[in-house]
Formats: C-alpha cells, sequence, structure tokens
C-alpha cells in the first residue's frame, strides 16, 4: 500500500503546486495530508473543481482535481468544453468506486464503464498499481506535458492509504 | 485564447444582450465554473485575473456590456 505522504509526495515532485476536488473515502488519506500541507482548496461540485483547476493552470500552476469517479459525470461538461477544447490540462485523481461491482448500489453502474467513459471523453487514464507506481507517475507527467489535456490516475481501493484502515 | 474563453463565460452569463460579440461564441462551461476559473486565475495571478473579473464576473453590477473590460 502506498502512503499518503509518498503520494502527495511524488504529485509535487512532478510539479503540482494546485490542488482541488470532491471529497471520497478512497482519496480521504491523500486530502488529509495536502490539508496538513496546507495545499488543498476544497470545491462543492467537481465541475467548479475542474473550473478552478483551469484558472490556476492559467496563473501557472500544475493542477490536480480529486474525485470519486460519479464526479466525472458532474464534471463532463466542463471537461469537454472547457478543457479539451482549450488544452486547460489537469490531474484527475479519480477513485474507482463501485470496481468490480462491490460498492453501494449508486456507484455500479459508474464503475463498471468508467474505463468507456474516460475513453469516449478523450481522457487518457491509467490506474494505478503499488507496483507500477513509479511509471505511472512518469506517464501522468509526460501525457500532461505532451498533450496538454486533463490526465486521470484511478485510484482503486486500498493502493493508497486512506484515512481509515 | 483565454480572451475567448472568458466570452465564453460572459455569453452564459449575459444572453439578455444580443448584440455583444459575446453572444456569438459557442456552446460555453457554465457560468458557474468559468467564474471559479477566474477566482483560482484571480488568486493566483492577481494582475492577470483582474481583467478577468471585470469583463466577466462583475458584467451585471457595473452595467458594462460583454467583452467590455
Amino acid at each position: 500500500m502506498i502512503e499518503s505522504d509518498a503520494f502527495v509526495q511524488a504529485l509535487q515532485d512532478m510539479g503540482v503546486d494546485f490542488f482541488t476536488g470532491v471529497p471520497d473515502s478512497i482519496l480521504g488519506g491523500i486530502i488529509a495530508e495536502l490539508m496538513v500541507r496546507r495545499l488543498y482548496t476544497p470545491a462543492v461540485r467537481e465541475d467548479e473543481a475542474v473550473g478552478m483547476a483551469a484558472g490556476a493552470y492559467m496563473a501557472g500552476k500544475i493542477p490536480a482535481v480529486l474525485m470519486q469517479n460519479s464526479g466525472l459525470g458532474t464534471s463532463l461538461n466542463t471537461l469537454i468544453s472547457l478543457n479539451q477544447i482549450y488544452r486547460q490540462p489537469c490531474i484527475l485523481i479519480v477513485s474507482w468506486r463501485g470496481q468490480g461491482g462491490k460498492d453501494a448500489p449508486e456507484h455500479l453502474v459508474m464503475g463498471e464503464v468508467m474505463p468507456q467513459f474516460l475513453d469516449t471523453m478523450k481522457i487518457p487514464h491509467r490506474t494505478l498499481t503499488e507496483k507500477t507506481a513509479v511509471e505511472d507517475f512518469k506517464w501522468v507527467a509526460e501525457t500532461f506535458m505532451k498533450q496538454r489535456i486533463p490526465v486521470a490516475l484511478v485510484i482503486t481501493k486500498g493502493v493508497v492509504k486512506g484515512l481509515h484502515p | 485564447m483565454t480572451e475567448q474563453m472568458i466570452t465564453h463565460g460572459v455569453a452564459r452569463c449575459s444572453q439578455s444582450d444580443p448584440f455583444s460579440h459575446a453572444t456569438m461564441a459557442s456552446r460555453p462551461a457554465q457560468p458557474d465554473v468559468l467564474l471559479r476559473m477566474c477566482a483560482a486565475l484571480s488568486y493566483n495571478a492577481p494582475a492577470f485575473g483582474t481583467n478577468f473579473y471585470a469583463g466577466g464576473f462583475f458584467h451585471n453590477g457595473t452595467g458594462k456590456r460583454s467583452g467590455e473590460r
């Protein structure tokens, strides 16, 4: 399991210096660490977080947006009508709720279709694993720099240490 | 590019102003999203962001036409 502080440090080492998003239990440890480091600006909706990230990017920041995968649905219009067409990149840290059909009912459909959903939105994505973490972060950084569009790093339950065991 | 983006935001905030060039902009992001974008820009780069606020957020309050700064 990846420690939350190591995860945050890896993002900071990549140059990420603006963090916003909407909480999720899988991301709880990461958000707590970001708050300790005074790096996190909370949002009330995922699309507004994406909007803030776009503004921060224009101001010279490298932004990351944390959300559970249901937030991709909330952010759909923003991601394709703001970020995609104007090349406003951000790193989407997306928790994969409903993966494998084991979660609360409201997560099951998005949990099943998320990879195809990201493909449809033309958002490059990769699922983080402990074994491939170094390559995963490298891929995120390279894709962000090359394509200048939102890039998703998907986090499954138990890969990054949360607030609760 | 940035000018066109905020024009999109203004377009959504001022659809009652049919003669502004902003209303000719194509499908924008929602205005609340654009306002958050402006806020983040303004906070992180104050000199740059001020113009965005003047052009977008305060449009109705100041009586300025869309696109004016």
